[in-house]
C-alpha cells in the first residue's frame, strides 16, 4: 500500500531522512516511535507530500509521490490527522465535515451531510454536528478532525501525534477511536509516543532515531526483545516514566 | 454595587454637563451666516463620499492582486508588487496626487482633470496601502489549515477560497478599518489641486461668509459622522464566529 524505496532528505544541513526503506501492506498498522527529531513526522508528511523528497520514491496506492498534479487525486485517499487538530475555526463541525467531499469528491450536499452524521455519530459526539470547533474540548476537536478526514473515504490514515497536544484525561476517548478504526481494517500509519496503543493495536512498531529506521518488529518483540541500544535506551525511558 | 452606582452618577453628570455647556456655546454661533451655504456644503461632503467610495473601491480590486503577487507571485512579479507598493506607502499623499496631476500630462501630452487626477492618486494610494492590509490577513492563517485543507485533496485554490480568504477576511477586518477611515481622511488632500471637495467647500465658504468656528465646527462633524458610519458599516459584515482557542 506504501512503499518507500532508498528516500532521502534534507532539511539544510541536516538529513532528516537518510536512505528509508519501508513496506505498509494494506489493513496494516504501523506505529512510528523515536526521539524528537529523529525524522518520524517527516516519514509521515512524506506519504501525502506536505513534505517533499530529495531523492528515492514513494509509491502510495500504486501511485508515484511526485508531481504536484496527481497530488491532490492522491490526497484524497489519504486522511490525515495532526498534533493541532487544525480543524477550520470559521465552519461549523458539519460544515468541516462536509467541506471536501463536497469540493473534492463532488458529493451532493445531502450525501455529504448524512455521512458526515453517521461519522460523527461513529466518534461519539453527534450532538455536536451545529458546534463551532471552538466550543469543544481538546478531545472533541481531535474526534472531528479523524471524522473530518474519514469523510473522504480514504483508504489510507495518517496520524502525526494526535493526543500529544491533549490533556491526560482526554487521551483516551480519542486512542478509543483509533482503536475501533483499525479493528475495521484501516491501513494506518500512526506516529506517537502511546506505547500502550502500540501494545494494543500495531502490527508492527518502526523505531527511528537520526533520520534512519534503526529497528522495527511486531510489538511484543519489539517491547522486550530489541536488540539496537538505541531501541533499548529509548523503550527504557518510555516505559519506565509510565 | 451602590459605590458602582455613585461613580457611574457622577461620570454621567460631568458628561452631560460638559456636553450641555458645549451645545449652549455652539448654538451661540454664527448659524444664520452660514445656513445659506448649506446645499453647497452637503454637495461637497457628497463629492468627499464619492471620492472616497471609487477609490476605495477601484482600489480593492487593485489591492488583491497585488497583496496575491506579493504573497504567491514568482521572484520578479513579487519584487514588482513590492517595489509598487513600497514606494507608495513610502512617499507622502500629497505628492502622489500632485504627481498624478502634474506628471501625468508631461509624460502623456494630453491634460488630465483635476477631478480624475484625485480619483486617480486616490485609488493607487488605497491600493498600495489596503494590499498591506490584505497580506497580513493572508500571513495571519497559519500554516496548519493550509496543511489540513490540501492534505484533505483540496486544490491550491479551493484551499484558498474556502479556507484561507474567510479567515484572512476575519482577522484583516480590525485594520481595515482604521485603514478605510485614514482614506476617507485623506480625500481631503484635493483640495490642493482645485477639487471642490468638503474640506475645500468649508474654506471656501469661511472666505465668502465670516463664521470661522462654526464652519470648523461643521467640518468637524462632517469627517466624524462620516468616519463613524464607514466603521458601522464594515462592522455589520463582520461574520460573527468564534476563533479557535
Amino acid at each position: 500500500m506504501i512503499e518507500f524505496d532508498h528516500v532521502h532528505k534534507h532539511f539544510g544541513a541536516l538529513h532528516v531522512l537518510d536512505d528509508i526503506n519501508l513496506r505498509i501492506e494494506a489493513g496494516e498498522v504501523v506505529v512510528v516511535c523515536g526521539p524528537s527529531g529523529s525524522g518520524k513526522s517527516t516519514l509521515l508528511r512524506c506519504i501525502n507530500r506536505l513534505e517533499q523528497i530529495d531523492s528515492g520514491a514513494i509509491v502510495v496506492d500504486g501511485i508515484t509521490v511526485g508531481d504536484a498534479r496527481s497530488i491532490a487525486r492522491l490526497r484524497a485517499e489519504i486522511g490525515m490527522v495532526f498534533q493541532r487538530f487544525n480543524l477550520y475555526p470559521h465552519l461549523s463541525v458539519l460544515d468541516n465535515l462536509i467541506l471536501a467531499p463536497m469540493k473534492v469528491r463532488r458529493l451532493p450536499k445531502a450525501a455529504a451531510v448524512a455521512n458526515a452524521k453517521a461519522l460523527l455519530d461513529r466518534v461519539g459526539i453527534p450532538e455536536k454536528a451545529d458546534a463551532w470547533p471552538a466550543q469543544l474540548s481538546g478531545g472533541q476537536q481531535q474526534r472531528v478532525a479523524i471524522a473530518r478526514a474519514l469523510a473522504m473515504q480514504p483508504k489510507i490514515m495518517l496520524f502525526d501525534e494526535p493526543t500529544s497536544a491533549l490533556d491526560p484525561e482526554m487521551i483516551q476517548e480519542v486512542l478509543e477511536v483509533m482503536m475501533m478504526l483499525a479493528k475495521d481494517g484501516m491501513t494506518m500509519v500512526v506516529v506517537t509516543h502511546e506505547m500502550g496503543f502500540a501494545r494494543r493495536v500495531a502490527d508492527r512498531v518502526v523505531f527511528m532515531d537520526a533520520g534512519r529506521i534503526v529497528e522495527q518488529g511486531p510489538p511484543e518483540t519489539f517491547f522486550t526483545q530489541a536488540t539496537d541500544p538505541r531501541t533499548q535506551a529509548f523503550i527504557g525511558k518510555i516505559l519506565s516514566h509510565v | 454595587m451602590t459605590n458602582e452606582r455613585v461613580q457611574s452618577g457622577v461620570w454621567w453628570g460631568c458628561v452631560v454637563l460638559i456636553a450641555g455647556f458645549a451645545a449652549e456655546r455652539i448654538s451661540h454661533l454664527e448659524w444664520a451666516a452660514v445656513a445659506p451655504s448649506w446645499q453647497f456644503l452637503l454637495i461637497a461632503l457628497g463629492r468627499s463620499w464619492l471620492l472616497a467610495v471609487i477609490a476605495i473601491g477601484v482600489g480593492i480590486c487593485a489591492a488583491f492582486p497585488l497583496a496575491l503577487l506579493r504573497v504567491y507571485g514568482p521572484v520578479g512579479v513579487r519584487h514588482a508588487a513590492v517595489g509598487v507598493i513600497e514606494t507608495v506607502r513610502a512617499t507622502p499623499e500629497l505628492m502622489i496626487i500632485f504627481w498624478v496631476y502634474f506628471t501625468w500630462p508631461y509624460l502623456v501630452g494630453n491634460q488630465v482633470t483635476a477631478w480624475n487626477a484625485a480619483l486617480g492618486s486616490l485609488t493607487v494610494i488605497a491600493a498600495a496601502y489596503l494590499a498591506e492590509v490584505i497580506r497580513a490577513g493572508l500571513y495571519s492563517v497559519p500554516l496548519g489549515q493550509i496543511e489540513a485543507a490540501h492534505s484533505s485533496g483540496l486544490s491550491s485554490y479551493q484551499t484558498f477560497r474556502f479556507v484561507v480568504l474567510p479567515q484572512a477576511l476575519r482577522n484583516m477586518l480590525p485594520a481595515l478599518i482604521a485603514q478605510l477611515v485614514a482614506l476617507f481622511k485623506t480625500t481631503s488632500l484635493v483640495y490642493a489641486i482645485g477639487v471642490m471637495d468638503f474640506f475645500r467647500a468649508v474654506n471656501v465658504t469661511k472666505n465668502a461668509v465670516y463664521a470661522p468656528y462654526a464652519l470648523y465646527v461643521i467640518l468637524g462633524a462632517g469627517y466624524f459622522f462620516s468616519c463613524f458610519a464607514i466603521t458601522r458599516l464594515v462592522r455589520w459584515f463582520d461574520p460573527q464566529y468564534q476563533l479557535l482557542e
